[in-house]
C-alpha cells in the first residue's frame, strides 16, 4: 500500500476524540473489579468485627487515606505513562512523599512508644500476613489496570507496569482496611507499605510482558 | 516544513473531528517520519513500512496525545517505539518472508545486510546522544572537530562519549543486557 493511500484511508473517518479517554478507561476498569476484591475479602478474611465502631476512630480513616493516596498517585502515574512522552515525575514524586511522610510518622510514633512495647506495636497481630493479603486483594485491580493501560500507548512498559501496581496496591490496601484491626502508625508505615510496594514490583515485572501494543 | 505550532494545531483540530486537518497532519508527519526511519534503517522499503506503521499508530492512539504538551515529542516517542519493536522482531527472525519476490535477489547481499542491521540493533540500545555521536564519528567517518562543533560539545567530550559508547556496545555484544 502506498503511504498516500494509507493517509487517505485513515482520514476518511475521523471521529472526535474524548480527551479524558485514557483516565476514564483506567478508572472504569479498576472500579469494575473492585467488588471482586471486596467479595474475596469478605468471604475469605471477613470484615473486622468492630467495623461499626472503628469508623468512628481516627486511625481507621488514616489507614484508608494512606491507601487511597497511594492509589491516586499510582493512577495519575499510570495515566501519564499510557501516553508517549508525557511527564510522569510529579505523581511519582508525590508517591515518594506520601510513603516518606508515613515512614517519618511511623518512626516518630515508635520512638514515643515505651521501649518494652515497641516490638509488639511494630509487629501488631498480623505483620506476617498483612503484605501478602494486600498483594492478593490487589490482583484483580492489577489485571484491570494493565489491561486498560495496554489500550493506551505505553512506551515505558516497566514504569507503566509499576504505576499500575501502585494504583492496584493502593486500592487493594483500601479494601484490606475493612478487615484489618491494626491501629498503629509504625504498623501501617511498614506492612501496608510493603504490601503496596510488592504489588508495584509485581506490576513492574509484568509490565514488559503485558504492555505490548501494535 | 511545518512548525510545531502548525502541526499541533492540525492535531488539535483532528482530535475535534476535523478530517481535513487530520489528513494534512498525517501527510506532514509522513515526510518527517520518512527522514527519521531512513536515517536509522538504510533500507528504504523497510523504512517506508515503519512510516506507515507509525502513521497508523498516530491515528489509532491519538487519544493518548495530551493537548497541553508539545506534539513532536509524542510523535517521535511513537516512532521510536515502532523502531525498537521492529528491530527486536527482525533480530529474532532475520530471514526475508518467503512470498517476497525480492528475497531471492537479496540472497547474495544478505550477510552485509545482516551486519548493517546488527549494528542498527545495537545502536538502538544506546541513549540518543551516544548513538548520534557514534554514528557521526564511527559510521559516517566525520572528524571529531566537526562532530564537536555540530553537537556543541568539546572535542574531549566527544572522544570520551564515543569511547564510553563503544565500551557499552562491546558489552552488548558480550551478551550483557542494558539496565533501564
Amino acid at each position: 500500500m502506498r503511504t498516500d493511500d494509507l493517509i487517505a484511508a485513515l482520514a476518511t473517518e475521523v471521529a472526535p476524540v474524548d480527551r479524558r479517554a485514557v483516565a476514564k478507561r483506567l478508572g472504569v476498569y479498576a472500579l469494575a473489579v473492585l467488588p471482586v476484591s471486596a467479595a474475596v475479602m469478605v468471604m475469605w478474611l471477613h470484615l473486622r468485627q468492630d467495623l461499626a465502631e472503628a469508623v468512628f476512630s481516627g486511625f481507621f480513616w488514616v489507614k484508608l487515606a494512606y491507601a487511597l493516596a497511594l492509589a491516586l498517585t499510582g493512577f495519575l502515574m499510570a495515566e501519564r505513562l499510557s501516553r508517549p512522552a508525557a511527564p510522569f515525575q510529579r505523581p511519582a514524586a508525590s508517591a515518594v512523599r506520601v510513603i516518606f511522610g508515613m515512614a517519618v510518622w511511623g518512626a516518630a510514633a515508635l520512638y514515643l512508644t515505651p521501649a518494652p512495647e515497641r516490638l509488639a506495636t511494630w509487629l501488631g497481630g498480623s505483620y506476617s500476613v498483612c503484605g501478602a493479603y494486600i498483594l492478593t486483594l490487589s490482583l484483580p485491580m492489577l489485571a484491570a489496570a494493565l489491561l486498560a493501560t495496554r489500550q493506551g500507548a505505553p512506551t515505558k512498559p516497566r514504569l507503566a507496569g509499576l504505576a499500575c501496581g501502585l494504583f492496584a496496591g493502593g486500592l487493594g490496601a483500601a479494601v484490606y482496611c475493612l478487615h484489618c484491626p491494626e491501629s498503629a502508625a509504625p504498623f501501617l508505615a511498614t506492612w501496608y507499605t510493603l504490601g503496596m510496594l510488592a504489588t508495584a514490583a509485581l506490576g513492574a515485572l509484568l509490565g514488559p510482558l503485558t504492555l505490548k501494543w501494535r | 516544513m511545518h512548525t510545531e505550532a502548525e502541526l499541533k494545531a492540525m492535531m488539535t483540530a483532528g482530535l475535534a473531528g476535523d478530517a481535513g486537518a487530520h489528513r494534512r497532519l498525517l501527510a506532514a508527519l509522513a515526510g518527517r517520519l520518512r527522514g527519521y526511519f531512513r536515517k536509522r534503517l538504510h533500507d528504504a522499503s523497510e523504512a517506508e513500512d515503519l512510516v506507515q506503521e507509525t502513521l497508523l499508530a498516530i491515528h489509532l492512539k491519538r487519544e493518548t496525545y495530551d493537548v497541553s504538551l508539545p506534539l513532536t515529542p509524542w510523535v517521535y516517542a511513537l516512532a521510536r517505539y515502532k523502531l525498537i519493536d521492529h528491530l527486536r522482531r527482525s533480530g529474532a527472525r532475520p530471514t526475508a518472508p518467503l512470498d517476497d519476490a525480492d528475497a531471492v535477489m537479496a540472497e547474495d547481499v544478505s550477510e552485509a545486510t545482516d551486519a548493517k542491521r546488527d549494528v542498527a540493533v545495537l545502536l538502538a540500545r544506546l541513549p540518543e546522544r551516544q548513538r548520534a555521536l557514534v554514528t557521526a564519528v564511527k559510521l559516517e567517518g566525520r572528524s571529531v572537530e566537526e562532530t564537536a562543533s555540530r553537537f556543541g560539545l568539546s572535542e574531549s567530550g566527544v572522544k570520551v562519549t564515543v569511547h564510553r559508547s563503544l565500551k557499552r556496545l562491546a558489552r552488548f555484544v558480550g551478551g550483557a543486557s542494558d539496565a533501564d
